[in-house]
């Protein structure tokens, strides 16, 4: 009972998200105005997935890398240049997207995890820089920062096919995939192995002196969190059916810690929350005023710094925690 | 009984300069050895040569009968050789018992929390007193309970070495005494303690090792070190004369 009820407010949230589609319809929105508020959330599901493999690395381990969208573009790739060049299918082209960031995961991974400190962050924004230089220099093939377009009509589940083309089945097919991938990863940090991740967080000597290798359990946190990244450009491709270079840089982890900082790292909600707090806000600026949105997120950054260095979601928790005391 | 711990000839040096020049050194099992000597003497490059935070340029590191001197300190770890740190925050964000119950875990499945190590950790919570204070994060305690949060961290793998890096360390004489009982109802378990506090080291140890210039200088039992002119001379009659 009262596990149900602690989770009362995911599951309602869940239920609203579902029906989103319908309520758009309800309140008149069914043209192409609903179908623009329904693709800014895919957006928001899409990105907040990244943000989500993000939160494993950096607000669990404690590993600031501006390397995770190495393995984001890499999938959106596998997927579009496989099904482009080599007519590969739906699934086989997912799978290569998959294979493709997990095996970039693995080869980042062994050269990132050993350099210790600061090292790593900028170990992790070079190699990023050289995947997408090299992106840039093959623009015959991958398009350059201009990107391709791939067509993907439909994915096949069997029983149930499921169009691209139609918003709303894309918008569920997000949602799934996030809450699928919020489900595996809520598991993984309640596991004795996630717990390891916060010791190394915490104080990596002492963790190690305890019996935990260290070094090992940051190699898999990377690849882990690396082929989540690539579960959100699988969704990216199939949602957007298109490519880009710039999807490769490391200005786009950076907005992923962003968004992880101002949601809340180590909360695994707080990233979405940040998320689709901010692609919110950019949506508002970008319409009448595209400079000002650099500007309100410096402001954002500065007021999460100064007066909720543990995000929203740790703003919340610490009203929550004080309210009980009384 | 056997011998546990053998160190051999053992040099580190850092940029040159040498802080241990060729140490000897051997523990048998469950026996408590001090290790004292002035500032700079290498006591804490010595644990860390033991632990695996170091790796020596030359010498041997036998524990068991087996060479570990290239391990990692995971490794020494999981093999039996729990230490604690100088200067030490734990986990501090985690609570009290979560740092109990990982430092328990570790060795046992990355899935499950095993029930062994749930037992241990809250056995070993009880065994230091803090079991009131279990749900709080480690950075609100206070410091001696801290220092004795370390040592139990490093008793939860069930160590037959314990390395205790100045353990009382700005503690005040009554959390002294404590932290100095809880090591003295220690059973089965062999020490390699750094203390400057003389009082606490005719508690616990058994024998002594005096360490000067990255050298043993002397060894002997609690006794024979006192009556040493050489060690007087160059330590006691220094801390005597500065107390």
């Amino acid at each position: 009972m009262d596990k149900l009820r602690q989770r009362a407010p995911l599951l309602i949230a869940l239920a609203l998200l579902a029906f989103i589609p319908q309520l758009l319809a309800l309140v008149g929105l069914p043209g192409r105005q609903g179908a623009f508020w329904l693709s800014l959330l895919t957006q928001m599901l899409i990105w907040g997935l990244f943000a989500l493999s993000y939160d494993l690395l950096f607000g669990y381990a404690g590993l600031l890398s501006l390397g995770q969208a190495i393995f984001f573009g890499l999938a959106i790739y596998g997927v579009t240049l496989s099904s482009l060049y080599w007519g590969f299918s739906p699934w086989e082209a997912l799978g290569s997207g998959l294979l493709i960031s997990l095996v970039g995961a693995m080869l980042v991974g062994i050269v990132a995890v050993r350099v210790p400190g600061h090292g790593f962050l900028i170990v992790t924004a070079v190699i990023s820089l050289i995947v997408y230089l090299m992106a840039v220099a093959a623009s015959g093939w991958t398009g350059g920062t201009n990107g391709v377009t791939v067509t993907i009509p439909s994915l096949d589940f069997g029983l149930l096919r499921l169009s691209l083309f139609d918003p709303r089945q894309g918008y569920w097919l997000a949602l799934g995939l996030l809450m699928l991938s919020y489900a595996a990863l809520r598991w993984l940090t309640r596991t004795p192995l996630g717990r390891a991740l916060e010791l190394i967080r915490e104080n990596e000597p002492r963790a190690e002196a305890l019996g935990y290798p260290t070094l090992r359990l940051k190699f898999v946190v990377f690849v882990i969190s690396g082929s989540f990244a690539g579960v959100a450009g699988l969704l990216y491709a199939l949602i957007n059916q298109f490519a880009s270079a710039g999807l490769l840089q490391w200005t786009v982890s950076a907005n992923a810690l962003i968004w992880t900082l101002v949601g809340g790292a180590g909360t695994l909600v707080g990233p979405l929350i940040g998320t689709a707090l901010l692609k919110f806000l950019e949506y508002l600026f970008g319409g009448w005023w595209p400079q000002g949105y650099p500007l309100l997120l410096g402001l954002v950054l500065l007021l999460v710094a100064r007066a909720a260095p543990q995000g929203i979601v740790g703003m919340l928790r610490a009203w929550r925690a004080q309210r009980e005391l009384r | 009984m056997s011998t546990l711990l053998e160190v051999r000839d053992l040099h580190k040096s850092f940029a040159g300069e040498p802080t241990l020049a060729g140490v000897d050194l051997a523990l048998k099992e469950g026996e408590r050895r001090a290790i004292i000597g002035p500032n700079g003497a290498g006591k804490t490059t010595l644990l860390n040569l033991i632990g695996g935070q170091l790796r020596p340029q030359a010498g041997h590191i036998l524990f068991a009968g087996q060479e570990i001197s290239g391990w990692p300190p995971h490794r020494r770890a999981r093999e039996g050789i729990g230490r604690t740190f100088q200067i030490s925050s734990a986990f501090p964000s985690l609570s009290l018992s979560d740092n109990m119950l990982a430092a328990a875990q570790a060795g046992h499945s990355w899935l499950h929390y095993a029930p062994e190590a749930r037992r241990r950790a809250e056995q070993l919570l009880e065994l230091l007193a803090l079991g009131a204070k279990a749900a709080l994060p480690v950075a609100q305690l206070s410091h001696g309970e801290r220092r004795a949060l370390e040592i139990g961290l490093a008793l939860a793998a069930r160590p037959r070495l314990l390395l205790l890096d100045e353990p009382t360390a700005g503690l005040a004489a009554g959390e002294t005494e404590g932290v100095t009982k809880l090591l003295q109802s220690l059973e089965g378990v062999a020490l390699l303690i750094v203390e400057h506090d003389m009082q606490v080291v005719e508690k616990l140890a058994d024998s002594i090792t005096v360490l000067h210039h990255g050298r043993v200088l002397a060894q002997g039992s609690t006794l024979e070190i006192q009556a040493n002119p050489q060690v007087q001379a160059i330590y006691l009659g220094k801390a005597h004369a500065e107390t």
